[in-house]
């Protein structure tokens, strides 16, 4: 019984995700929510936050475990989702400043602390697991606040914030699943999965709405939660390495936490063809996004392909840091 | 060489000094024993292994950084 639970959850995420998508895009239409795509020739404008639909997606099987089984892990993860929702919404309502965020996301941490939802010790490739007793409550609360932000971070052009999260998911399913042996911790990724893979469909190129702050963090957040509970650190951790990579140079060209609406020089440019073209300016950040594009013109949807497929790339070599850590 | 191939072996740079920077840290560094029961060596050894940390984790986010100009060199900027 609990089994079909597990398989049938996923299922019911992706289709609050998929319907909450198609009942939102014309009721923020309605109320003027609506942003430009400066990646497109004609400027359309497109719906956002799709936030609220990601996180009823995600929240809603959280509770339902929780009620069926009273774990308190999926307590936690419920409330850390919340908590970086709520935040995530009044940054996509007010705006946040970049350091305020990053500092609020701290909070989304305190469920897992409290509830201790965490084990410990980390496991490592060859060496086996090593205990962390002070440090490890340090990281699980630095953990939300990173990936969620790092996430946001991702969500450059039109499909790759929930590509990267279907692939992140996805190494993190086969991870638990195939290679761990831990079948019933798999409900987390498998969640995180299908609620991208709803919001992929309606968020790839070309997007008919944007995940806004309060959908990547939730994201972001969702993730975090499921790599310490599922004891996935390691190698989510090296799944996790285009965003990392992307984060840091964003970090290292603004010099500190700056919202990206303030960011004065843009790295990347639109051509007369509608093609995607990288600034010479020294001036604008040296981001991953402007590393793809890098190559030359470019359409949208070949520079998305070009960043999911790095993140594919870091999965395949998460999934290869898991297999030696059964050796 | 294009751009994309130079950032699959950014990752791959990434994850394998990762790993290494993962078994520095916390399978020498973190579980380095304290020299005497003491309170006040327990706390430097502590604040030592902190420092030690976060230096070789600054160093590894430095030539990431390195990696990333001559990326940039090579294609934006050339």
């Amino acid at each position: 019984m609990q089994s079909i639970i597990y398989f049938l959850l996923p299922i019911i995420s992706f289709t609050i995700t998929f319907l909450t998508i198609i009942l939102l895009t014309p009721f923020l239409v309605k109320r003027s929510m609506v942003v430009i795509d400066f990646h497109k020739k004609d400027h359309r404008m497109v719906p956002k936050p799709a936030g609220p639909a990601i996180f009823l997606g995600l929240a809603f099987p959280m509770i339902i475990l929780y009620f069926l089984t009273s774990e308190v892990k999926f307590l936690a993860t419920f409330l850390t989702t919340l908590i970086v929702f709520v935040i995530g919404l009044v940054d996509d309502l007010k705006v946040l400043s970049g350091s305020l965020k990053m500092i609020l996301t701290v909070l989304g941490s305190l469920p897992l602390l409290i509830f201790r939802v965490y084990t410990p010790s980390i496991v490592f490739p060859f060496f086996g697991p090593t205990r962390l007793t002070i440090v490890y409550p340090m990281i699980v609360l630095l953990t939300i606040p990173v990936v969620s932000n790092a996430i946001n971070m991702i969500d450059v052009y039109n499909g790759t914030l929930g590509g990267a999260c279907m692939i992140l998911s996805l190494s993190q399913f086969i991870i638990i699943a195939f290679i761990f042996g831990r079948p019933d911790q798999a409900v987390f990724p498998l969640t995180l999965f299908m609620a991208s893979f709803a919001f992929y469909i309606f968020n790839r190129y070309p997007s008919k709405i944007f995940a806004g702050d309060s959908g990547s963090l939730v994201l972001g957040s969702f993730f975090g939660a499921s790599t310490i509970i599922t004891r996935t650190e390691i190698p989510s951790l090296f799944a996790f390495v285009p965003a990392i990579l992307n984060g840091f140079y964003i970090l290292a060209s603004i010099k500190g936490f700056v919202e990206h609406r303030r960011i004065k020089e843009r790295p990347i440019m639109l051509n007369d063809a509608g093609l995607l073209e990288v600034s010479k300016s020294k001036a604008a950040p040296v981001t991953l996004a402007r590393l793809i594009v890098a190559d030359g013109p470019m359409p949208e949807w070949v520079a998305s392909k070009r960043i999911i497929l790095l993140f594919l790339y870091s999965a395949f070599l998460s999934i290869i840091t898991a297999m030696l850590m059964r050796w | 060489m294009n751009n994309f191939t130079r950032l699959i072996f950014l990752v791959t740079f990434a994850w394998v000094t990762l790993i290494l920077l993962s078994y520095v840290i916390f399978i020498v560094i973190v579980p380095f024993p304290a020299l005497s029961n003491t309170f006040f060596d327990r706390f430097i050894v502590g604040v030592l292994k902190v420092l030690l940390s976060a230096i070789l984790f600054i160093l590894w986010l430095l030539s990431l950084l390195l990696l990333r100009n001559y990326i940039a060199n090579k294609s934006i900027f050339k």
